[in-house]
Parts: structure tokens; C-alpha cells; sequence
């Protein structure tokens, strides 16, 4: 099998629909036969969904055969996406990578994963994360670790690290992860892929399984930015079965050049700290220094309270997903064991959740209901809620202050080793230093390549450009400027 | 904050979680839990006074809909109840069936 057989772009793909090069089935076939081999050394999917892809394949075909020549095709017509296995869709296994939900089957389909249905995209399966997307590795899910397709030794990042490895290892061409803490962005970096954490409230969480209601998003993969905007587009938008999605619609997202040039850009300090890779400094200057040669204004500022972020979210998002986590207990889903005879309401509780749970979700749930406890709420809950106001303030004073968007790293360090941070909690958190102010603030933020061209030696490096609430236009705009400088000169 | 053995047994019972038993386990479940806990005091430094508490990161409000089954109109709603239902542990006659709560 030629690697480079399913190394293309949506755009690209598209073209060749549009002139009809090429037919769905042949397309997904490929990609279906790559996928399966391809997977033995990486591990990105917990279940490829093949003979229904192809037999949607055919259907599409079919569609197509009928469709006036001359009429555009659905916007992810023929498209192979993968859905990380947090997210419903009706009459398929949805695990969350948890022993507990082995054998569930969705009831109903995500709003999200319908949207990409109803824009022409194949499903081609469900992909691996770290358990309930609690972690940065994919290491902790009950299912066994997806490794990273440019080294197999290293790590893929996480949560969302099968959908990273999905799209990096070219056995999709986009996918769909959630971001609760960097959750989309940290594992596009690690596997040099784009990754997009829309605005809270940009994407319906209907059929996401929560883990911090306040913080979750639904987000894409792709190879490029032009791609990832186009299956953001297709699943933003408001949704009367979320409550908290905004009804703001996003479409034409990518604005001119002369446009987007205008925009003035900030580099916080903060984020350039003791501790994290040389190399990685290295490559997000380059990168903000392409910018600035290229004639943008860039700005240094301020946003004080960032080093206080990772306390504040691991007091806020374990105390939501203690909450969460509760509805797992043996009655609504499956069961782990049998009942003893005698057994009551708490012994099944018990029985359930001790078994059922690892070791990361059981400590972020103990951790949850610790600060939510009587006698330590005030001093942890209700504290880090009054620092994620500071953390958020710190972001509206510099859009204030004539700031568009803001140039930061996605996390200190490039992919690191399978093992290397498994049993250290505290420093498995630390890599998501960069990522978290984000979900804390409810912002957008685009993690995107530094340069291209990836290899065992050289290990994808990302950035983030951030920018303010619900202006995903300005964030892709601008990475998709980016990616321009990365074109080889004709 | 160093976590001790009967504040942990407190918050697996808190939590309904079955007690972890076996030592090795134990102990180091109790180190994390506390050097992750010692690492939160560094918020204790910061002066939040007059500071009003942030659950949320955007400005929107919920936004309420009708209180009518919201159920996507193609989808046949018994269909969608039956796949529910199904994923019960134990039912009788299309109800969820649960352990006794008062003994």
C-alpha cells in the first residue's frame, strides 16, 4: 500500500468529485483498505464502521448520478470523517474508552455527527481517548494507548489523540474531537494536525458525553485550516437540544488577505516560560516572526493570572465531572457485575463505580467531590471560580486594549513517550498549561503547524492563535494566511 | 493539604465509590491526591476580594425552548425510547427497573 494513497486535502478531494475523477466508493474503499493496515501500528480507531461506509458510499454515488450536473455538491460530500468515541450516533457502540460503557449502544445521534451526515461525510468509525477524555495521551484508556503515526514509541497526546492520529496518519481526512482543556489542540500538535476549539457555545454538545459542562466543545481535525474551516462550518450553529449553544450563525469564514492583514496581534509573556522545549520556543517565534515580516503589527502584553489557570481548571473541571460521572452507576446503563441476592441501592453503586472506573477517572472524581465537600468548598470550588473570572478578565482587557488576536505555543513540550508521564499525574497536567486559559475563558482557539514535513527526527511542532468570543472568522483567517507561507516557493 | 486515610475513605463513600483496599494502591492514590491538592494552595496567594464567582466563559444566557418532547421530528420517537430502554440494565415492562431504595 503507497502511503501517500489517501494523502490529500477535502479540497482536493472535492475537485476530483467535481470533475468526476473519481467515485465515492472508490474513495472510501481505499481508504477503508489503507485504514485497516495502517491502524495495526497506530491504533487510532476503537471500531471501523466498513460495511456500512460502503454501503453509504454507494448510496452517495447514486445520489450524485442523479443530481443535475451543473448543481454543487453537499459541503462534505464523500468526505471519510471519524468521531471520537465520546459522541452518540444512533445504533453504534459509543464506549467514552471506559470499561463501564463497553457494550453501550447510542439511542440517538450527536447533533454534530448529524450535521456531518447531512453534509454528505462517510462515517468511517469511532476513535480512541483517554478514558470519559480525562488525560493528554490517549494512555488512559481502558481499550489500550494509540500511538503517534510519525513515531510509534511516543504518544499521540490527548484526549482526543485517536482523532489526531486519524487524520495525521491519513486513514481520514478530518474528524471530530472534544476540547475541555486542550483536548483538540494539544493532540493536533503532537500529531501536527489542525485542530479548532470553537467558542463555548459555537457547536451544539448534544450527544457529547459531558465531562465539564462549562468548559466542553465540539471541535474538527484536518489536514489543513481551509479544511477544518469547512467542517466547522458545516456542524457550528445554533441547536434547540443544547441550551447553551449560541445563536450565532458562522458562515464565509475566511476573509481576504488585505483584510486579515489589518488585524494586530498579541504575544503574552506568560506564555513563554521556564521549563518548556528550546526547540519549541524556537519554532513559535519563527512563526510569530513570519507574521511580523510579513508586515502585521504584533504586540507583547500581559494576561497576569495565566500561571494560576491549571489550579483553577483541576478545581473546576473534576468538581463537573464528579457531577457527571455520577449517572454511570449500574441502573440507567450496562452493568458490571452481577447483583448479589442481597444486595442494595449503595452496594450496586459501589460495586459498580469501584470496578468500573481507572485510576485517572477515580482520582478526578474523589478530587471533585473533595472541593465540593462541606467544610473545603469555599476554600477550593468557590475560589477557583472567582480566579476563572480573573483569568477571563485577563483576556477581555487586552481585546479592550485593540488586540484581535493572540500568538501563544499549544503545549511546552513535543510528543513525549509512551509511559513517560502515565503514573505522574501532576506533570501529565502540566501539558496542557497553554490550552487551558482557553476553555477556562470560553474562547476560540486554533492549534495549527509551525512547518510541515514531519518525521521520527523531527516531531510536529504547533501553535495557537486565540482570539475573542465567537470570532472563529478572525482565528481561521489567519491560520489559513498562515499556511501560505508554508506553500513551496514556485 | 496532605490527604489522610479516613478523609479518603470519606470521599469514596461521598462518592459511591467502593473503598480501595489494597495498600500499594492506597498509598499511592494518597500521594497524588495530595500533591495535586498542595499544588491548588498557590490560588490562596491570590487576592480575590470583591471578585464575583464565574461559572460559565461566554456572556450568553441558556436559551429556553418550548416544554414539549424535543425529539428530531424524523426520528420515531417509540424507536428512540425502545433503543433506551434497551441499554437498561434490567426492565419490566419498558420500565427501569432498580434495586430497593429504603430497605
Amino acid at each position: 500500500m503507497n502511503f501517500f494513497e489517501t494523502d490529500y486535502t477535502i479540497e482536493q478531494l472535492r475537485e476530483a468529485y467535481k470533475r468526476r475523477a473519481v467515485s465515492v466508493s472508490d474513495v472510501m474503499r481505499r481508504f477503508f483498505e489503507y485504514a485497516r493496515t495502517r491502524d495495526a501500528a497506530v491504533g487510532a480507531f476503537l471500531e471501523l464502521f466498513e460495511k456500512e461506509g460502503m454501503e453509504r458510499a454507494a448510496a452517495l454515488d447514486a445520489q450524485r448520478e442523479a443530481m443535475d450536473g451543473a448543481a454543487a455538491l453537499p459541503p462534505l460530500f464523500g468526505v471519510p470523517v471519524a468521531i471520537k468515541d465520546n459522541m452518540l450516533y444512533a445504533g453504534h457502540r459509543a464506549s467514552a474508552a471506559s470499561k463501564i460503557l463497553e457494550h453501550y449502544v447510542s439511542a440517538y445521534t450527536a447533533t454534530a455527527v448529524q450535521k456531518l451526515i447531512d453534509a454528505g461525510a462517510v462515517i468511517v468509525g469511532r476513535t480512541n481517548l483517554d478514558e470519559f477524555a480525562m488525560g493528554s495521551s490517549t494512555e488512559y484508556s481502558a481499550f489500550g494507548a494509540t500511538r503517534n503515526p510519525y513515531d510509534p514509541t511516543k504518544v499521540p497526546g490527548g484526549s482526543s489523540g485517536g482523532s489526531a492520529a486519524a487524520v495525521a496518519g491519513n486513514m481520514v481526512l478530518a474528524s471530530l474531537g472534544s476540547d475541555t482543556g486542550g483536548s483538540i489542540r494539544q493532540p493536533a500538535s503532537f500529531c501536527g494536525a489542525v485542530g479548532l476549539k470553537p467558542t463555548y457555545g459555537s457547536v451544539s454538545r448534544y450527544g457529547l458525553m459531558a465531562l465539564a459542562s462549562s468548559l466542553d466543545q465540539i471541535g474538527p481535525f484536518a489536514k489543513t485550516v481551509r479544511d477544518a474551516a469547512r467542517v466547522f462550518e458545516v456542524i457550528a450553529g445554533p441547536d434547540s437540544l443544547d441550551a447553551t449553544s449560541a445563536p450565532i450563525a458562522h458562515e464565509n469564514l475566511l476573509v481576504d488577505g488585505p483584510v486579515i492583514k489589518k488585524k494586530v496581534l498579541g504575544v503574552p509573556k506568560e506564555y513563554f516560560i521556564d521549563g518548556m522545549d528550546a526547540s519549541v520556543e524556537e519554532a513559535v517565534r519563527a512563526a510569530i516572526d513570519r507574521f511580523k515580516q510579513d508586515g502585521f503589527t504584533i504586540k507583547e502584553i500581559s494576561l497576569p493570572h495565566t500561571q494560576y489557570a491549571l489550579s483553577c481548571y483541576y478545581i473546576i473541571l473534576p468538581a463537573e465531572a464528579s457531577a457527571n460521572l455520577a449517572r454511570f452507576d449500574g441502573i440507567r446503563y450496562s452493568r458490571l457485575t452481577d447483583l448479589p441476592v442481597d444486595a442494595g441501592l449503595l452496594d450496586l453503586y459501589r460495586l459498580q463505580k469501584g470496578g468500573g472506573y481507572g485510576d485517572e477517572p477515580t482520582r478526578r472524581i474523589l478530587l471533585g467531590t473533595f472541593v465540593l465537600s462541606s467544610g473545603y468548598y469555599d476554600a477550593y470550588y468557590a475560589k477557583a471560580q472567582k480566579v476563572r473570572r480573573l483569568i477571563l478578565d485577563d483576556f477581555q482587557k487586552v481585546f479592550d486594549d485593540g488586540i484581535d488576536a493572540i500568538l501563544t505555543p499549544v503545549t511546552p513540550t513535543t510528543a513525549f513517550a509512551i509511559g513517560e508521564k502515565k503514573d505522574d499525574p501532576l506533570s501529565m497536567y502540566l501539558s496542557d498549561i497553554f490550552t487551558i486559559p482557553v476553555n477556562l475563558a470560553g474562547l476560540p482557539a486554533l492549534s495549527l503547524p509551525v512547518d510541515r514535513g514531519f518525521s521520527k527526527e523531527n516531531m510536529p511542532i504547533n501553535f495557537q492563535i486565540i482570539g475573542k468570543h465567537f470570532d472563529e472568522r478572525t482565528v481561521l483567517s489567519l491560520g489559513d494566511y498562515y499556511e501560505m507561507y508554508l506553500k513551496p516557493a514556485a | 493539604m496532605l490527604l489522610d486515610d479516613a478523609t479518603l475513605d470519606h470521599l469514596f463513600d461521598l462518592a459511591r465509590i467502593r473503598r480501595e483496599e489494597d495498600p500499594v494502591r492506597r498509598k499511592k492514590l494518597l500521594q497524588d491526591l495530595s500533591k495535586i491538592l498542595d499544588h491548588f494552595q498557590e490560588l490562596q496567594q491570590i487576592n480575590t476580594d470583591n471578585v464575583e464567582p464565574l461559572s460559565g466563559g461566554t456572556f450568553l444566557v441558556n436559551r429556553t425552548r418550548p416544554d414539549e418532547s424535543a425529539v428530531r421530528d424524523e426520528i420515531d420517537v417509540a424507536a428512540q425510547r425502545d433503543a433506551a430502554v434497551k441499554q437498561f440494565p434490567d426492565a419490566e415492562h419498558g420500565y427501569l427497573k432498580v434495586p430497593p431504595v429504603f430497605e
